[in-house]
């Protein structure tokens, strides 16, 4: 059945409109050919006759990192490469060199023909470059430059590495960026990573890692049929790489190198300082170190195993991934959280006066102080560290009133410091005994124990140093942070970071005063005697961790000055023994550092007997300087 | 069933210019793929070969499309569609990944691309649609159904990714509206929300394209409602893009840009355009002879037997080789037109405007590619360019087209 036909007339005039359309089309399809055969036929006729285009990617710096005055953590260093690029065809060319640039392979690179020709063989097969040796010295580049001529495929390739300037120091917290691996490029192909990349792998280098990487430029250059560089294509103009931003961390350089001279060659443990009126680590140490440069150059198989099943476990940052009992130091929150509770003022005495230790159930529980310390109000147990006073004050309060005081002050929680894999740290409830012995297998007897910072507390030195803060501050914490701006490579502008205070604890202000006043006095005349600073009150706890593994931990926290603090340490030497004799004069290098550089000077003179020290310094010295230190402000 | 090439009045009807084009394109293309594939060391010699045979079904193919009247293919339309959806949602399950991409379905050792039928099978149901309806097509709630028609296997084609088949739909979608009565001014109008989105990803900013939509308005007038719908439309679209592309993650905002423009992934894509550009810009006005082509040597062109077969002609042949085949190109395309401007049936007229309309976006495409004036898309070259799906559905639509051709006169 035939239906009504269209508008005839109608549809010629579409017909018309989709015919002008195609005729445009094509129109424009054959001035494009005339734009390339006719008009420039010359200039794409010489590029494809001797020359072939060749697409180099240049590579971004990553931003470097400086202290908070501007001296430099971590840079850039060319590392050259000599490499064979397959040339770009698939006429089949032959997967061996020929016998003369063989030999000069064999000669200058030191290797054998065997190595020299596999490295051919799997780069014409993969078709992508591939080195013979890696970060060669400038004499060997030289030379290879030298003859050029001779040895066809063959290239230096400049790729950026990173460079530590300081070696061990600082090494935990700056972390190491190393060159991308296969299934770390899997799974971050789409944020444009590509193989040969530096990728931050611990520290500021992972947790900064999307600020410090760049953004990969490029550039289409010209090359002959050798595979030289001729020139750059002029059709297309070169995309110019983004640097990666730098960091600029709140970290004193001689806050960092007191701290890291303290804490010895030898030995475990950590140290940390913050700023309390900011949040910012002006240093931070752990035992034992390594050096970062080596990951960047890139580690041997044997090595990296070395490191592996080292038992000391160099690569941990202790101050944020390793647990302690805080020990003494935990009798600050013990006080803190009987004032809040109302179960003691500061003048409160206990019924129990010390007599050397306490008797609880059927068990003795010892002070430390063996011939005792007779009746004390709080200040004075706090500053004689008496545990029999907080043996009692920690079972009016109860493991849970305790427990929650603890977690207000941030312990048993992140810290949420700005460094990759920080650990919680560990506050034991009455849920927690309840799961890991059994409900009624634990007495009350643990609330003696944990009253004193003793038994199952695990806290990390960082989150020792915020227990100090608290008193610092009077009870107004803020998140510790690392970076204190980040900045615009390009403009120099800064993005200054600055947590909020978070506001915990509510004291009279009085309370806080006789806490101080009694931490204080543990320094000037108590155990922590060894953190004096001339002419500056230092407040400070001793504490003795003990140790079911070998000897106790050495523990100290303290803050200065005390009228207006501006620091706060925390020092932890595993198996160190007592507070105030090892961790305390650790402390008081970088009290001096920070607080009487002067006096530091002049006691440095004295002693004279800090070779590592001043080899450091001298580094510190020729390091360059950055080259846009005036943006630093300092 | 009437055989109509079998009997003088049908042989005089055959549309013998446009059989002659055909012929000329498929022997240029098998000569090119000839010189693409048979250098030594290449991957794909012999690939001639497989090219003839291909195009052996394929004139059997046209012959017998050529020879059914398509009233039978009337019937057949919401069939093949339906079949043709089945084996686009297949392709999510079993295809074969090629590049990054789900395009192709393997059956036994013979592999096809599942959105070249269902291009024609959605040009068949949405000409029956237009053709029974005979609706007003200046009525928006006319426009519902073929939306639909159109858009399911549209964005199952984009899902692949295949961005560039998946426009070709909104391409003759596009046309055959607007061959079935819809006002041009309204059809743009309509469009507007997607020029809206294309202009924002293009210019980054929407003010072009104020100024353009302004100017549609002031050109239609049209009434009150549809005013007011249209510029809610539009003015949601202008309001959400930019807020939605800054609350992206730099990589998928990456993703987007390099999906809609490959060309800006300096590693891939750029390349090639490039090397095509050299190709043929240095082919000349007479080409270095075919057979001596030496860019084509040379491993920057992965796909020069396929999509970059245009970049080989430039070379070899030069400008009289590009200007041939683009010449055949044009009277493929304008013979098109012509049959399906002298149908007299609707469905027929209509099924033969979506084929040349697609025949030639694939054209204009390709060679823009090839030019380096479009993004790399992946869009073979129609009767040039190797691949048996593409070759094949070729033929057919090109004996859908003589079909339509010999019984113009029919209603």
């Amino acid at each position: 059945m035939a239906r009504p036909a269209l508008n005839r007339e109608a549809r010629n005039r579409r017909a018309l409109t989709i015919g002008a359309a195609m005729a445009v089309g094509f129109i424009t399809l054959v001035a494009g050919t005339v734009r390339l055969q006719l008009i420039k036929h010359e200039a794409y006729r010489q590029l494809a006759e001797q020359n072939r285009v060749r697409l180099e990617v240049v590579r971004a710096p990553r931003g470097r990192i400086f202290d908070r005055s501007g001296r430099l953590l971590a840079d850039n260093t060319p590392a050259f490469a000599i490499v064979f690029r397959p040339p770009d065809n698939d006429l089949g060319i032959a997967d061996s060199l020929a016998d003369a640039p063989l030999k000069i392979l064999e000669r200058v690179l030191a290797l054998p023909r065997a190595d020299l020709q596999a490295v051919v063989r799997r780069a014409v097969r993969s078709g992508a470059t591939m080195p013979f040796r890696e970060d060669v010295e400038p004499v060997i580049v030289s030379q290879i430059e030298e003859l050029r001529a001779e040895l066809p495929h063959v290239e230096v390739q400049i790729t950026p590495r990173r460079q530590y300037p300081l070696g061990t120091v600082a090494a935990h917290l700056l972390g190491y960026a190393g060159e991308i691996n296969e299934a770390e490029l899997a799974t971050r192909k789409e944020k444009g990573y590509r193989l040969g990349d530096l990728i931050g792998r611990s520290g500021l280098e992972r947790s900064y890692e999307e600020a410090l990487r760049g953004k990969d430029g490029h550039q289409y250059v010209v090359v002959n049929a050798m595979g030289r560089r001729v020139g750059q294509l002029e059709d297309v103009p070169p995309v110019a790489p983004l640097p990666g931003q730098d960091l600029r961390l709140a970290l004193d350089l001689d806050v960092q190198l007191a701290l890291e001279e303290g804490m010895g060659d030898e030995g475990h443990g950590a140290a940390v300082a913050i700023d309390p009126r900011t949040g910012g680590v002006l240093g931070m140490v752990s035992r034992p170190a390594f050096d970062p440069n080596e990951f960047a150059r890139g580690l041997s198989r044997s090595r990296w195993r070395e490191f592996m099943q080292d038992r000391s476990y160099p690569l941990l940052n202790r101050a944020i991934q390793s647990t302690y009992p805080p020990a003494s130091t935990y009798k600050i929150v013990t006080s803190l959280a009987g004032l809040q509770e109302g179960v003691i003022e500061p003048s409160t005495h206990m019924p129990v006066s010390c007599s050397g230790g306490y008797r609880y159930g059927s068990r003795w529980y010892k002070c430390w102080n063996h011939s005792g310390h007779g009746s004390l109000d709080l200040p004075a147990a706090l500053a004689w560290s008496c545990d029999v006073y907080y043996y009692q004050l920690g079972l009016r309060l109860g493991v849970d009133r305790l427990a929650t005081w603890a977690q207000k002050l941030g312990l048993g929680q992140k810290t949420g410091i700005d460094l990759p894999q920080e650990r919680s740290g560990l506050v034991p409830t009455t849920k927690w005994y309840d799961r890991r012995r059994g409900v009624g297998k634990w007495s009350n007897g643990v609330m003696l124990n944990i009253a004193i910072g003793q038994g199952e507390n695990l806290y990390t030195p960082l989150q020792i140093a915020q227990i100090g803060e608290t008193i610092a501050t009077e009870g107004a914490l803020r998140t510790p942070h690392m970076v204190q701006e980040i900045l615009d490579p390009i403009t120099g502008h800064g993005k200054a970071v600055e947590p909020a205070p978070r506001q915990a604890l509510t004291l009279p202000a009085e309370t806080w005063a006789a806490l101080s006043n009694a931490m204080e006095r543990t320094v000037s005349s108590g155990t922590g005697g060894r953190a004096q600073v001339p002419g500056v009150r230092v407040a400070g706890k001793t504490g003795t961790g003990q140790n079911p593994h070998g000897d106790d931990h050495a523990v100290f926290v303290c803050y200065a000055p005390v009228e207006k603090p501006t620091i706060v340490i925390a020092v932890l030497v595993e198996n160190g023994g007592h507070g105030g004799s090892v961790a305390a004069p650790i402390a008081q290098k970088a009290l001096l550092a920070w607080l009487a550089p002067d006096l530091r000077l002049a006691q440095q003179r004295e002693t004279a007997r800090h070779d590592s020290l001043a080899a450091v310094r001298g580094i510190v010295a020729v390091a360059p300087a950055p080259a846009d230190s005036m943006l630093l402000g300092d | 069933m009437a055989l109509p090439l079998a009997d003088r009045r049908g042989a005089r009807q055959i549309d013998w210019i446009l059989i002659f084009a055909v012929l000329g394109l498929v022997t240029i293309g098998l000569l090119l793929v000839f010189s693409a594939t048979s250098h030594p060391g290449s991957a794909h010699e012999g690939f001639h070969w497989r090219q003839l045979t291909w195009f052996g079904i394929g004139a059997v193919c046209a012959y017998a499309v050529a020879a059914v009247h398509y009233r039978n293919y009337d019937t057949l339309a919401w069939v093949a569609y339906a079949i043709s959806i089945v084996l686009l949602v297949l392709v999510f399950f079993v295809g074969v990944e090629v590049y990054g991409a789900k395009r192709w379905l393997r059956i036994g050792g013979f592999q096809f691309q599942p959105s070249e039928i269902a291009k024609l099978a959605t040009i068949f149901v949405l000409a029956r649609h237009l053709d029974q309806k005979r609706l007003d097509l200046a009525r928006a709630r006319n426009w519902i159904a073929p939306f639909f028609i159109v858009i399911v296997p549209m964005l199952l084609v984009l899902k692949e990714p295949d961005l560039a088949t998946s426009l070709s739909f909104f391409v003759f979608a596009v046309v055959m509206m607007f061959w079935a009565g819809m006002p041009l001014s309204t059809l743009l109008l309509a469009l507007s929300p997607v020029i809206s989105v294309v202009g924002f990803f293009l210019t980054r900013s929407e003010w072009p394209f104020v100024f353009v939509f302004l100017g549609l308005l002031a050109w239609t007038r049209p009434r009150m409602p549809a005013l007011v719908a249209l510029v809610l439309v539009n003015l949601a679209v202008g309001l959400a893009l930019p807020h939605i592309w800054d609350g992206l993650e730099p990589y998928q905002r990456g993703r987007i840009e390099t999906f809609l423009n490959p060309g800006a992934d300096p590693t891939g894509a750029g390349y090639q355009v490039i090397q095509s550009q050299i190709a043929i810009g240095s082919g000349g006005p007479t080409g270095v002879g075919y057979l001596e082509g030496t860019q084509k040597g040379l491993s920057f062109l992965p796909m020069k037997h396929t999509d970059f077969i245009f970049s080989v002609l430039g070379e070899e042949l030069g400008f009289w080789g590009t200007g041939l085949v683009l010449i055949l190109f044009a009277i493929v395309c304008f013979r098109g037109l012509r049959i399906a401007a002298s149908a007299r049936n609707a469905f027929a007229s209509l099924v033969a405007i979506g084929v040349v309309s697609v025949f030639f976006y694939h054209v204009l495409v390709n060679v823009l590619m090839t030019l380096g004036w479009a993004p790399v898309a992946g869009v073979p070259l129609p009767l040039l360019s190797y691949g048996g799906t593409s070759l094949v559905m070729n033929c057919l639509q090109i004996g859908l087209l003589l079909n339509v051709g010999v019984h113009r006169h029919e209603y």
